[in-house]
């Protein structure tokens, strides 16, 4: 009897935040997934404005709460006095920027994160018109250390290998590999590749946005093969980093392609181009939200057996991750991009209920043994991301109002999962969708 | 068995004494991955975050200060990410949260953020 009653009053606890603090559905539910997760959905107010007010409150609270943590922390001067040894822009050591996660539950409540995985689409709002801001765009903490290869378009051969050594020494030490003649060979072989990838990432597409940065993870096997995709419980990763040094013409590539990797570059090409558009198309207003602009968007592209390049739905099948970022000057006068054509969307597993969801909707698709590649509308596809820089919106207006005394809010990276509808919905990983927040010192 | 009425007394009084309206939601998955949600307050909440990144701040700060300048490298910027547990609830429905956070630690005014 008791134990009954207690579960009455918990459950009491959790309903009575469920039945408050809950986002709009298509939020996060996707429409593909409706149906299979209606159990877990539960009904939303009737009353928006009630809900928006509830959302609003919990979020100055989370934002308050956030910031009266930080302001817990004491600025040390240790350290502080004059060296000549030490470079112009020393200060002494600091926290200087802090991240932490919004999140939304399968039935739409939303609270505090504590438990995360990986997005396929985040965007980066940025808050505008501040004093001191970081100048260089920050980049998501990585989650874990992982052998690297920085690697410019006109980095020489010699360079190269030089870079690599000191890794393929780690995994060799490690143990993990067998044969070290293999991995230096097929290494090499795969950091050219990638160079001779990306160099046509440098042509400046004339629009607003532009690819700041490629990363392509691949994994390693003992025998030293290197394979262009993650694989869950893969040996050894290795990343290969990409970053655009605003060059305006394409560096041309030295090392000549094969077939199946010349098609791969040029698909590469066609999405970057016709992703910037797309961003173009919606941002060019310059609108803010709270005085937080869109200044980075990052999204996780795969490519298909037959070199068909995509947006990647879940996290199987991974080529990598292109950040685009936008210009803040005036954007030099290019051709009027066509809206027609479609978005390629990558899935690595065999989901019935898509395909019956696609069959249903009018989806085109193709099921290989390894992936569904969906096409998507790719006009459906830009409503789907104004519809995200909305909901992205109504977090930064918030945080704009958060009255940190040493430390603010200054980026919002809500992360995005891509329907095949062509809609957008805060992604969700097991059953949570996450929003990163990001609060910087102002001390400093 | 007092004890126990008398928890589930303040157990339910809990969303009628208006406490939800300044509670955070702490979402996360339980051990069968099904989606759990406690609420905290919110001054519990920022008491726990400010006593854990003020705990990470006193642990990093003087290793990073005894770090004597020299050499072809410098140490600028330092990584730390930490879950803060927070555990919640009574008996069989006990639901343990871990909101998770990152810290820059960097000896810079202009610092390039990994």
């Amino acid at each position: 009897m008791f134990n009954i009653a207690m579960a009455l009053v918990m459950g009491a606890n959790v309903q009575a935040g469920v039945g408050r603090n809950m986002v709009p559905e298509n939020w996060y539910a996707l429409p593909e997934n409706r149906s299979l997760e209606m159990n877990e959905v539960a009904t939303v107010t009737k009353d928006p404005k009630k809900q928006e007010e509830v959302l609003n409150k919990l979020l100055d609270n989370i934002f308050e709460a956030n910031g009266e943590a930080l302001d817990q922390l004491t600025t040390n001067m240790d350290n502080a006095t004059p060296n000549p040894r030490r470079p112009k822009d020393w200060a002494p050591w600091h926290a200087e920027f802090f991240t932490t996660d919004l999140s939304i539950s399968g039935s739409g409540l939303l609270g505090a994160l504590t438990f995360k995985g990986t997005p396929s689409v985040q965007v980066f709002w940025r808050r505008q018109n501040e004093a001191r801001k970081p100048t260089v765009p920050a980049l998501p903490p990585e989650k874990a250390e992982q052998a690297s290869l920085n690697i410019t378009s006109d980095m020489p051969s010699t360079d190269i290998s030089a870079q690599l050594e000191p890794p393929i020494r780690a995994m060799v030490a490690g143990g993990k590999i067998n044969d070290e003649s293999a991995l230096r060979k097929n290494l090499t072989a795969a950091a050219e590749n990638f160079q001779a990838v990306v160099s046509g990432l440098e042509k400046d597409p004339g629009f607003h946005w532009w690819v700041s940065r490629f990363r392509m993870d691949v994994t390693i096997d003992a025998s030293g093969k290197v394979s262009p995709f993650l694989s869950i419980g893969a040996e050894t990763k290795f990343r290969f980093d990409w970053a655009r040094i605003q060059t305006k013409q394409a560096t041309a590539p030295r090392r000549q392609l094969a077939a199946a990797d010349q098609k791969l570059k040029s698909n590469l090409e066609k999405f970057v181009r016709a992703t910037a558009a797309d961003l173009d198309a919606i941002t060019t207003s310059g609108k803010v939200a709270g005085g937080f602009q869109l200044y980075q968007f990052r999204v996780g592209v795969g490519a298909s057996a037959s070199g068909t390049i995509g947006i990647v739905k879940g996290t199987a099948s991974t080529l990598g991750q292109i950040y685009f970022a936008q210009n803040v000057k005036k954007p030099v006068v290019h051709p009027k991009e066509e809206l027609h054509g479609f978005l390629n969307v990558i899935e690595g597993e065999h989901s019935k209920a898509h395909m019956n969801f696609a069959e249903t909707n009018g989806i085109v698709f193709d099921s290989t043994p390894d992936e569904v590649i969906y096409r998507v509308d790719r006009s459906k596809f830009r409503k789907g991301l104004e519809r995200a820089l909305k909901m992205g919106g109504f977090f930064a207006a918030r945080a704009s109002r958060s009255p940190g005394r040493h430390w603010k809010v200054f980026e919002m990276r809500p992360a995005f999962d891509v329907s095949l509808t062509g809609s957008l919905g805060i992604v969700t990983v097991g059953a949570l969708a996450s929003v990163e927040l990001c609060f910087y010192n102002e001390n400093f | 068995m007092k004890a126990r009425w008398l928890l589930l007394l303040i157990g339910a009084a809990v969303p009628l004494t208006g406490c939800n309206s300044d509670g955070i939601p702490l979402i996360g998955l339980d051990d069968d991955k099904n989606p759990v949600e406690v609420l905290v307050s919110k001054a519990d909440y920022a008491k726990r975050m400010g006593a854990a990144v003020t705990a990470v701040q006193d642990s990093a700060l003087p290793a990073l200060n005894r770090r004597a300048l020299g050499g072809d490298w410098m140490l600028r910027t330092l990584v730390v990410g930490i879950g803060v547990n927070a555990e919640i609830g009574i008996g069989p429905y006990k639901a343990s949260a871990l909101p998770k956070f990152r810290v820059v630690f960097t000896n810079s005014i202009d610092p390039t953020l990994p």
